[in-house]
């Protein structure tokens, strides 16, 4: 190995840690692929939860790389070590992540309740085969890097058992000094990476530092990711130092000692209000600067670049939340919605400063608390002018505060912006030429695509400057359709990476809400309304709740400017209301982010809070066309009449409207006209038709047997009343299903309902299965959610997993997947989703998902989007 | 030759266990961080007496190959062993933890890992990594994993097709992993060409093994809902299929009936035979003695419980014959006639025996292939046998007239052999142990003192033991002895009485050992009765029932029986086993036997004893129970 594979610690090493991270992605995938498809035959990757999480989403934590640390860990020590050859480092970073990818593995089934599967067995005893091949040329068999390995993985093992023993489903006191021995020792196979290359360069004097630092940044790590993962730690039983602080200190151990159910909602409520989260990233914070100290004396500056990222992101964090606090818990009176408009704009014009420009302020944290009011900015200035511009006969003052602002905007006012301001975003805002010629120019230099100079805000400012002067740009127009249709915001946000000098440092974006509501404003109700509404309603949908009030302000000025009337409106609303400060105005959030800078203002903030107020309450309401599932049927009815084939018993009718009763708990009418109960030999167990315009539901009656009211699916007749009632409302909303996964989502909704109304039932009841096949399904969940994956990857016909993803598709003789084994997963999709909320709400709300939306639920489910949680 | 060098081998595998055993006592240790418990789960130290040849299966496989690879140093062939059983370890571990589905044992699973690692280790000190061997390895592993996999998703619940070639395909894949270590000596010696004929039959070695796994297991893998083959085929068979899929199980019981009275499970020894056949006709002429004695060990020993097998079902019909008219008769007379019906029992037994003693006076034992002494051939009259007899008769005697002139004429018989040679077909341990011992109590005083406990009462645990009956009779009662034995009932510890020098060829699964401690524990009690400490003995004897809830053969129940009842035992468990012992009756009046020793391949047992046992007891019993036709009579 010549000198050149050495690294050296330089700018350009911390650069190459990117590509090392991906070189030890693309081995690891590698090797696991490989490994897969000698199990399970070519193109059957199993889903690896682990991996697919770090791969996917670039961590936030280190401001450097997109990729978790652990992929190029030993490189972060390189410089203590300069005599370590690169082939070595990549040696031990691939044996690092593959070794950490089977203890992941192994600690994810061993805190997961769920029975080890042939595959979980195959895979860790094939990763630990791998590191072991890898590193056996480097260190001999009688090396003694092996008796210190085995050693922490001893450590390893006993970090983990004394956990389970005393912190799964157990509520015991948790001291911080248990919390780090076991936090330190999970991970303590990790060492091995210090160790192998104090051994290969012969260096040890800075190895006891090294590991100090180490433990202190892992336990840090711990804290953090306890915080994250919290509400899966309460579900699985597993009480982190963190929870078990939080169930003492809300009262709640009480509820865990006597086996009842804790409510994750008030477990969030004492977490986050009571100060215990803020706390926890303290105490992470405490870590990341011991882990800092104890190498102040050795040259590692990756490392402590790395420890560093950390240590912001904690920071950041908790003045967010601190903020959230305050926000949240302040007292807002009894007012009017006029009062409360009044008093926002009497915020506004007292804040309005005097030659016309608004300021805009930054800050360390998107929260914008603490936050420095910088100098006025165009940027603000203009999206002010266009919010106030609508009110402007509320209040006498507005007009001229508009016209000043309007001239602070002019062009013969352009000087150069503030240095301390944005530059891409004051840019964006400088005056364009309004003449036809000059519009329809810029137009015309477009060539497909975005360019990444000016920035996207300037593309969205030239649309709505065209569209005031009637100039059609249809270049830049279809780029934004396109954009909407595939909800691909990007080229709009990101500025160019040579914004600032150092740019592998330096990260620029701004939230696409800004050149959406610009697209709103300059052609509303003509956008692709869609799949605008289904991008900006999505998190709503996922987590029923709405964000702070800069996004709720966006997100219903887009939606009101763009003809959306639907129910998720409201509460949107109120949450507005609920927000306002005692001063009028409403909180900032960041708008814009540089360098670890955010940019917001609290001004405009308030105007656009003011403004969605003011459409939703009193503003004129754009005309509703949106498209109708059944457009042009005749209104559902509120009580569907029932109807009985000869030669049941009567008393089905009876059983039949009981069941309705019960399932307006979940379900709420409008529901179809008429409900037919009876038996035809060749249709399914449940069907609907649209007869003249009037939605009709079939449920067809298994012969009646020992007084038992079966379907001919097996099923209890009541829960195929209700999948049948289910499919009906899905079919009001959103027309005739399309595709069998949508069949399987709403049957699986439906299922689980059941499960909440008559929660008597067995599950295989329920599904209409026997016991076994039910018991097979429930060993094999895994398989059936890759048998899925496979489905999702090669959606062909041909393949031989198509078939069993129909509902009630006939068993095959030769396939071991039992009947009913789709529903099973639609069943399992809903599982662990219906907490705290209120049912009839939420299942309207999964009721009225678009097709795409529950395609990527399930892509999510098996792992090929990326893993944030659907209903988090 | 061979079976000296055999017992050397399962020496070896035994030592290599202890070691492997220790090391992970230590494991077990450093991951709970608690000596304590580390300590008692290795088990208690055994007592120097106690150590006995103890070997699991793949402890010694590599060695039973180095015939055929001389070349490889004995050492390595050692160190593939251990690699062999640590790898063996963790895969049974894991199964372990497949099988008990949520409830999984973290500890277990990390010593588990643990075994993996040191196994392949071991592995890469004889081939680096890119060596052949590994490309072997994982073609083993991925077809080990991936037949494990398929028969969890076809085989577990549910009730599919299972052909005899979809089970050798998913038997010979799911122990493809127990192949390397053995065939890593021909990658050590260059020597692959005999590679596939030396796969193909280990292939065939551990499709038997899975077989005989299989019906071992039943019972488990019925209540895990791991449809085996042999489960497969008999609730098809049996028409259950429905019931069980619907989740209405039917009964362990009634599964293990089905088992038995089907014919089935001989039907899957015969198949395992033919497997151990047909592994040793793989490899033809390859020198490979120890293999093919191995193989051919376990052939015999499937056979021999295929016999007993049959002669279980035979026996069981027996008593569903007898069942029946014994109910008939309850119902048609009173319950003190049943009395009568008893007593009609003992003396049609009685009468049997009477038929059976030869006409010197001696009883004769029996040695026969099978535990279960069906066919046997008497050997010779036996000191053994006539001893017991005659104690076992001797409280009988008020009621069955014919039983008076029998222990006449036995007694007459043990006082004329007495300083003969025994016949050489008899096993010497127990005709030794049942010579005549002067009775006078000095002699005796002066043989207990000789009596050396550290050492154990091996070789001649059953002499001691009849010791302690004649010292007894003559009201004296042996300190040393006296002792021992106390302090081995309480550490229930029965070793030292129950296991002799010979045993058989194959440590095998399934082995059981003829002798057991129900002998030496019979003499006890006879001997010390109340006096012993009973809690800890009606606990070790009435275990397997209270396991199990079933009563196994006549010979064990009588045994049972007796020792409880000599020792004033009084509980719910003696009316099933009086039951079963009841209908067990054969028509001639006799209990059919099981064998009481073994000694190499030979079983031996008498019907005479067993019948004079079962005689006893119900007598015993019903004397006990307080009919009043027998309440004056002697006990």
């Amino acid at each position: 190995m010549g000198c050149n594979a050495v690294l050296k610690t330089t700018e350009t090493s911390l650069r190459l840690l990117d590509d090392e991270a991906k070189r030890v992605a693309r081995g690891m995938a590698s090797f696991r692929n490989e490994r897969v498809d000698r199990l399970c035959g070519p193109f059957t990757p199993l889903r690896d939860p682990i991996t697919s999480r770090e791969h996917g989403e670039p961590s936030q934590n280190n401001g450097n790389i997109g990729f978790s640390p652990f992929y190029y860990y030993p490189f972060l020590f390189v410089s203590a070590f300069p005599s370590v050859p690169v082939e070595d480092l990549r040696t031990l970073a691939l044996a690092n992540r593959i070794l950490l990818e089977a203890i992941l593995l192994s600690d994810k089934k061993i805190d997961e309740t769920r029975p080890w599967v042939p595959a979980d067995f195959y895979l860790v005893d094939s990763y630990f085969h791998k590191a072991l091949e890898m590193l056996i040329p480097l260190f001999p068999l009688e090396h003694e890097f092996w008796q210190k390995t085995q050693g922490w993985f001893l450590q390893h093992g006993r970090a983990i058992i004394k956990e389970q023993l005393r912190h799964r489903h157990r509520l015991c006191p948790y001291t911080q000094e248990e919390f780090f021995e076991v936090s330190t020792g999970k991970v303590a196979l990790i060492k091995t990476n210090l160790l192998a290359m104090a051994l290969l360069s012969d260096t040890s004097d800075v190895l006891a530092p090294l590991m100090e630092s180490q433990d202190r940044f892992l336990a840090g790590f711990q804290c953090f990711d306890d915080l994250r993962d919290w509400k899966e730690d309460l579900r699985h039983g597993n009480f982190t130092f963190l929870l078990t602080r939080v169930l003492f200190t809300g009262g709640l151990h009480a509820n865990v000692r006597r086996g009842d159910p804790v409510p994750p909602g008030e477990v969030g409520q004492v977490l986050y209000h009571r100060g215990i989260a803020e706390e926890q990233l303290r105490l992470a914070e405490q870590y990341f600067e011991q882990a800092l100290n104890s190498v102040q004396k050795i040259h590692v500056p990756n490392w402590a670049e790395t420890v560093m990222g950390f240590l912001r992101h904690c920071r950041t964090m908790r003045h967010d939340l601190a903020e959230i606090r305050r926000r949240t818990t302040k007292e807002t009176g009894p007012k009017t919605v006029a009062t409360r408009l009044a008093e926002a704009l009497d915020f506004i014009v007292c804040s309005a400063p005097s030659l016309g420009g608004f300021p805009l302020a930054q800050s360390e944290y998107p929260y914008m608390n603490p936050s420095t009011p910088l100098a006025s900015s165009r940027f603000a200035t203009f999206f002010l002018r266009l919010a106030l511009a609508p009110l402007q006969n509320m209040d006498s003052r507005l007009p001229a505060l508009l016209l000043g602002a309007s001239e602070w905007l002019t062009p013969s006012r352009r000087i150069p912006a503030n240095p301390s301001l944005p530059v891409a975003m004051e840019e964006s805002f400088l005056p364009i030429p309004t003449d036809r010629g000059a519009l329809l120019e810029l137009d015309q230099d477009l060539d497909g695509t975005l360019p990444l100079r000016p920035h996207g805000l300037f593309w969205a400012n030239l649309l709505l400057t065209g569209s005031r002067e009637d100039v059609r740009l249809p270049k830049l127009k279809s780029l934004v359709e396109t954009s909407i249709r595939q909800s691909d915001y990007g080229p709009w946000i990101h500025s160019p990476s040579s914004d600032s000098p150092n740019s592998s440092s330096h990260r620029a974006a701004c939230h696409p809400l800004l050149a959406l509501l610009l697209f709103c404003h300059s052609s509303g109700p003509d956008l692709p309304r869609k799949p605008l509404h289904d991008y900006l309603l999505r998190r709503n949908r996922k987590t029923g709740t709405w964000n702070n009030p800069t996004e709720t302000a966006l997100t219903l000025l887009c939606l009101l400017s763009s003809g959306y009337q639907g129910p998720e409106l409201s509460p949107a609303v109120e949450k507005l209301i609920r927000s306002q400060e005692p001063d009028g105005s409403w909180p900032p959030n960041s708008l814009y982010e540089q360098a670890n800078l955010f940019y917001g203002s609290r001004e405009l903030t308030t105007a656009w809070c003011l403004l969605a107020l003011f459409l939703y309450h009193l503003g004129p309401c754009f005309p509703a066309t949106q498209e109708r599932p059944l457009e042009g049927s005749i209104q559902p009815a509120r009580n569907p009449t029932i109807v009985l084939h000869a030669g049941l018993p009567r008393r089905l009718h009876g059983f039949t409207r009981s069941v309705l009763k019960e399932l307006r708990t979940v379900l709420s009418p409008p529901w179809p006209h008429t409900l037919y109960v009876g038996h035809w030999p060749s249709m399914p167990p449940h069907f609907l038709l649209n007869m003249d315009q009037r939605l009709v539901i079939g449920v067809n009656v298994l012969q009646h047997r020992q007084g038992r009211a079966l379907s001919t699916a097996q099923r209890p007749l009541r829960v195929e009343i209700v999948m049948a009632m289910m499919l009906a409302h899905r079919w009001h909303r959103q027309g005739p299903l399309r595709d069998r996964l949508e069949r399987i989502f709403v049957g699986g909704l439906a299922l689980s309902s059941c499960g909440r109304v008559w929660p008597r039932h067995t599950p295989w009841e329920t599904l209409g299965m026997p016991k076994l096949d039910w018991a097979w399904c429930r060993e094999h969940e895994a398989f059936l959610w890759g048998e899925l994956r496979r489905f999702l990857l090669h959606p062909s016909p041909k393949q031989p997993f198509f078939r069993w993803l129909l509902p009630d598709f006939p068993e095959a003789p030769d396939s071991p997947i039992p009947k009913g084994a789709s529903l099973f997963l639609g069943q399992d999709l809903f599982a662990k989703h219906f907490d705290n909320q209120e049912p009839c709400e939420q299942v309207n709300s999964l009721l009225g998902k678009s097709l795409p939306d529950i395609l990527r639920t399930f892509r999510k489910k098996v792992g090929l989007d990326s893993d944030e949680n659907f209903f988090a | 030759m061979e079976s000296s060098l055999h017992h050397a081998i399962l020496t070896e595998g035994a030592a290599l266990y202890r070691d492997i055993r220790e090391c992970r006592a230590q494991w077990r240790e450093d991951l709970d961080g608690n000596k304590s418990t580390a300590t008692a789960t290795a088990g208690p130290q055994p007592s120097p007496c106690s150590k006995r040849l103890s070997s699991p299966l793949h402890a010694y496989y590599p060695i039973l190959f180095h015939t055929l690879f001389q070349d490889v140093p004995i050492e390595t062939v050692r160190e593939l062993a251990r690699a062999d059983r640590l790898y063996t370890g963790h895969l049974l571990s894991y199964d372990r933890i497949l099988d008990q589905g949520l409830s999984i044992d973290t500890t277990g699973l990390f010593l588990a890992q643990l075994e993996h690692m040191h196994s392949l280790k071991r592995l890469y000190s004889f081939f680096p990594t890119g060596h052949a061997f590994w490309d072997y390895f994982h073609d083993c592993y991925s077809e080990t994993w991936k037949s494990v996999r398929e028969e969890r998703l076809c085989h577990a619940y549910r009730l599919g097709a299972f052909s005899m070639s979809r089970f050798c395909a998913l038997a010979r894949g799911k122990t493809a992993l127990l192949r390397p270590f053995s065939m890593a000596l021909a990658f050590l010696s260059d020597r692959t060409e005999d590679l596939p004929r030396l796969s193909a039959s280990l292939d065939q070695h551990h499709i038997a093994l899975v077989l005989i796994d299989d019906l071992e297991d039943w019972r488990q893998d019925y209540r895990n809902c791991n449809f085996t083959y042999l489960l497969t085929r008999l609730i098809r068979k049996a028409g259950l299929t429905v019931q069980i899929l619907s989740g209405h199980p039917v009964s362990a019981t009634r599964v293990g009936q089905l088992l038995y009275t089907t014919g089935l499970m001989e039907k899957q020894l015969r198949l395992a035979e033919i497997f151990f056949q047909r592994s040793n006709e793989t490899v033809g002429t390859l020198p490979l003695p120890l293999w093919k004695h191995f193989n051919h060990g376990f052939r015999v020993r499937c056979r021999a419980l295929r016999h007993d097998l049959a002669e279980i079902r035979r026996r069981e019909e027996g008593r569903a014959r007898m069942r029946e008219s014994i109910k008939r008769a309850s119902s048609i007379v009173s319950s003190a006639a049943l009395f009568g019906a008893s007593t009609g029992q003992i003396r049609s037994g009685a009468k049997f025996l009477a038929r059976s003693q030869t006409r010197a006076g001696g009883f004769p034992l029996s040695r026969s292939p099978h535990a279960y002494m069906c066919p046997s051939e008497y050997v010779a009259p036996s000191r053994f046998v006539t001893t017991l007899v005659i104690r076992a008769l001797q409280p009988v005697e008020a009621l069955a007239s014919s039983v008076n002139p029998l222990l006449l004429t036995a007694s007459d018989w043990l006082r004329d052999t007495q300083g003969t040679s025994p016949d050489p077909g008899l096993p010497a341990t127990l005709e030794r142990a049942f010579a005549p011992i002067p009775s006078d109590r000095d002699h005796l005083s002066q043989l207990d003192r000789t009596f050396a406990p550290a050492y154990g009462p091996l070789p001649d645990g059953l002499f001691w033991a009849n010791f302690l009956c004649t010292c007894s009779e003559t009201s004296l009662l042996p300190p040393r002895l006296g002792a021992y034995v106390t302090d081995c009932l309480l550490r229930r510890d029965y070793t030292p009485w129950s296991f002799g020098v010979a045993f058989g060829p194959v440590a095998s699964p399934w082995t059981r050992y003829a002798c057991r401690p129900l002998l030496p524990l019979l003499l006890f009690c006879q001997a010390l009765g109340r006096s012993l400490p009973r809690e800890a003995l009606h606990g070790y004897i009435l275990e397997p029932y209270r396991t199990t809830g079933s009563w196994i053969n006549t010979t064990e129940i009588a045994l049972t029986l007796l020792c409880l009842l000599l020792t004033a035992y009084d509980g719910p468990e003696l009316v099933p086993a009086i039951t079963k012992l009841a209908e067990s009756q054969e028509p001639d009046g006799s209990w059919a036997p099981n064998a009481l020793f073994q000694e190499g391949a030979g079983y031996y047992g008498s019907r005479e004893l067993t019948t004079a046992w079962c005689l006893e007891t119900l007598y015993r019993y019903h004397k006990r129970r307080g009919s009043s036709s027998w309440a004056a009579m002697p006990c």
